[in-house]
């Protein structure tokens, strides 16, 4: 089968990246040292713009962005795997990246392959800093999983384009500084839904941008419901293509699907679970630990052969799919084992461990959800399989 | 993969693919054309070095043809004459023609003790085809010093037995069986015969779950129920991403293990790679045997020969309980903060 033959190939080789690595391990210590923060939970919902702009600082965003941009994209090949090394490290250190996340992983490679020559200029390199943070614009009220049914509306006028409709579970919308929206921008064509939708560069200050909290159940505030009331953007906003926003947005998830964020969300959890069993685990703690760590190790090896197909160019979806269907799955079933775990002999149980679970029992229904549901992910990867 | 690999395991595909129709033998009934066909091919010398009349090549290079045995559900011992003659080669011992097999070991190993011209071996010794074969390798420990053990099973008592799998699996209780020292070399690697079994197996396994996945997606296209074929049903399209991506992980993670096939330091990968391969087999045979329906059930159809293979290699050279316990025992010592170094040494 050609799907798995990525996985066949030569396994992928990151130890020549070493001391990136420590460099990056050593930084991680510092920051912590210096914030005064025993441990880091929550990673990618953590929120800390002045952590994001450290990591500009060492030059570890932006790492696929061409240096013309004030990105730090090598010459050659290899960008793919250095960013890979320093993405993993700061996931699995727990360091809060929300501030960076989105536009580090895909507004910049979207507006890198699509945007303007203005665009890029005035919005990568303070993606490459760290202190311009970016917002996703898909779902809306009556559109989750079927995002082709989206209503939010822009209409054509003079020298620009009026913007109407509701976007919802925008997360960090209320921090970040821009959204890229996707939008209707002629009726729906019954014959080609995917037809018609046009991605928009908003700016989130705007009066005309109503931005409210939606509370999720574990009593945080990181999605928004944000509302367009004649919002006006000036023709320059539209990213891409008018009309061929749907293509761009399959080729941002491509970005979203594959990476260590897709199997590390539980891991302090792991880590706090190996050190509640203790040195000298009981044969139930053994295994179960054992059976986490083989897990998450393979799908790593995945993950690690998806990231060299993207350092050659090519847009692996379905293998990327395969990777997070894997490993979203893995990060749920991390506090399922460690509360089984916690009552194994001998083990010592710290606060430490009991605030992760309680966090990650409350986290874990997200996982299959954000960037595509996992019945979505299988939909595309029985695509693949030439099913359907 | 380069052009030479690319080239063998077209034409170990080929040859087993035409030889294993639908007319194959089965059942532990020895298949001797099968056997003089892949030993003309060369295959049983797939993994030797030069110096032994080998090509030389590295493992990685092999995965193509050890995945194919896999795939084809090669019912021969042709897995375990490479690893022996590996093992042998390695070890500085002469391996003679013919079929050969290895014990199968995660547990006690023989033991063995010295005399003027050689040592005596006891224990039981229990190897896949051990009674087809001409000789077994098998580990054994004398006065905590491990010996890689050739023994010239051919002519011993075997108690024959059928793994799940329907292949030969023979038992022989030794007794101070004699072997000349020319049969025996020491080893510092006390587990090189499991570490490299539970590679192979992972490898086989991987390359049985491609053809599970093969199998069962064409007849899910193929097979009509409702008025339309099984796959447009969404329900059996999930089920089919799944096997997917259980035989992708298992993939992955065998061919990541057969890249550290001589590094006896790599027990991390190899606990993990051979727990996943059996992890994954449970999974994708019970998905494959829903999709399949009643004729997935029947012996004439040829699933059976890959997802009985699977239970059976996913019990051989370690479980997943075994390596699972291995690899937890493992990760425990280093302690909780050397868990996220050991995942991404490499």
């Amino acid at each position: 089968m050609t799907l798995l033959a990525p996985f066949a190939d030569d396994p992928v080789d990151l130890s020549a990246h070493g001391p990136l690595r420590e460099e990056v391990r050593g930084f991680l210590e510092e920051e912590r040292a210096r914030r005064g923060i025993d441990h880091w939970v929550g990673s990618w919902e953590g929120f800390d713009r002045s952590f994001s702009e450290a990591l500009g600082a060492r030059g570890w965003l932006g790492m696929a962005i061409p240096k013309a941009y004030g990105g730090h994209a090598p010459d050659g090949p290899g960008g793919v795997l250095k960013r890979y090394v320093v993405l993993e490290e700061v996931l699995a250190a727990g360091a809060p990246v929300a501030c960076n996340w989105i536009s580090d992983r895909q507004s910049a490679p979207l507006l890198l392959r699509f945007g303007t020559e203005a665009q890029k200029q005035a919005l990568l390199p303070g993606i490459a800093s760290g202190n311009l943070c970016f917002a996703i614009g898909m779902s809306e009220p009556d559109s989750g999983s079927d995002l082709a049914a989206l209503r939010t509306r822009a209409t054509k006028v003079d020298g620009g384009w009026t913007i109407n409709g509701t976007k919802v579970w925008t997360t960090h919308a209320h921090l970040a500084d821009w959204m890229i929206a996707l939008c209707r921008t002629s009726p729906v064509d019954e014959s080609d839904r995917h037809a018609g939708l046009t991605q928009f560069l908003i700016d989130l200050s705007a009066e005309t941008v109503r931005i409210s909290p939606i509370i999720n159940m574990a009593g945080d505030h990181h999605f928004n419901e944000v509302v367009f009331d004649d919002h006006f953007v000036a023709d320059d906003a539209v990213v891409g293509d008018v009309g061929g926003g749907w293509h761009q947005v399959i080729s941002e998830l491509a970005f979203e699907r594959s990476g260590p964020d897709r199997f590390l969300s539980t891991f302090r959890l792991m880590v706090e679970m190996v050190r509640a069993a203790g040195p000298e685990p009981d044969r139930y703690a053994a295994e179960a630990i054992g059976k986490l760590t083989g897990r998450i190790w393979a799908i790593r090896r995945m993950s690690l052969q998806v990231a060299g197909l993207l350092e050659q160019g090519q847009m692996p979806n379905v293998e990327a799919a395969l990777v997070k269907d894997l490993g979203t799955t893995f990060e749920q079933s991390v506090p399922e084992v460690a509360r089984r775990v916690a009552e194994s002999e001998g083990a010592d149980l710290s606060v430490l461990f009991q605030a992760l679970l309680d966090y990650d029992i409350l986290h874990t229904p997200s996982f299959s959800l954000r960037g595509g549901t996992r019945e979505v992910l299988r939909g595309i990867i029985a695509r693949g399989l030439g099913l359907r | 993969m380069n052009e030479d690999t690319r080239l063998l395991t077209d034409t170990a595909e080929r040859l087993l693919a035409d030889h294993l129709d639908e007319s194959r033998p089965e059942d532990g009934v020895w298949d001797a054309a099968l056997w003089q066909t892949v030993e003309e091919a060369g295959l049983p010398l797939l993994l030797l070095p030069e110096a032994a009349g080998g090509l030389g090549l590295a493992p990685g290079d092999c995965w193509g043809v050890l995945a194919a045995l896999g795939k084809y559900a090669a019912p021969a011992p042709i897995a375990e004459t490479l690893l022996a003659g590996r093992l042998l080669a390695d070890h500085g011992l002469m391996l003679p023609e013919g079929p050969a097999t290895v014990a199968l070991t995660d547990g006690p190993e023989l033991t063995a003790s010295k005399t003027d011209d050689g040592w005596l071996i006891s224990g039981k010794v229990e190897a896949p085809a051990l009674g087809e074969s001409q000789i077994c390798v098998a580990m054994a420990k004398a006065e905590g010093r491990h010996l890689l053990c050739r023994i010239a099973s051919g002519g011993l008592a075997v108690a024959p037995a059928r793994s799940l799998s329907g292949d030969p699996v023979g038992r022989i209780d030794l007794d101070g069986l004699a072997l000349p020292a020319d049969a025996v070399a020491e080893t510092n690697d006390g587990e090189v015969v499991l570490r490299q079994g539970a590679i192979i197996r992972a490898v086989q396994m991987a390359g049985a779950l491609d053809a599970v996945l093969a199998l069962t997606a064409g007849y899910a296209q193929e097979r009509v129920q409702f008025g339309r074929p099984l796959a447009k049903f969404q329900a059996i399209q999930q089920q089919l991403a799944e096997l997917a991506a259980e035989a992708a992980l298992a993939t992955a993670a065998a061919r990541t293990a057969l890249q550290y096939f001589d590094d006896p330091g790599a027990l991390f990968e190899v606990a993990a790679a051979k727990s996943q391969a059996g992890e994954a087999a449970s999974r994708a045979n019970a998905i494959a045997h829903q999709v399949h329906g009643a004729i997935g059930f029947t012996r004439e159809y040829s699933l059976q020969h890959l997802t009985r293979r699977l239970w059976a290699w996913r019990e051989q050279f370690g479980s997943e309980a075994y390596w699972q316990r291995r690899l937890g025992t493992l990760v425990a010592q280093k302690g909780a903060d050397g868990l996220w170094p050991q995942l991404a040494v490499r």
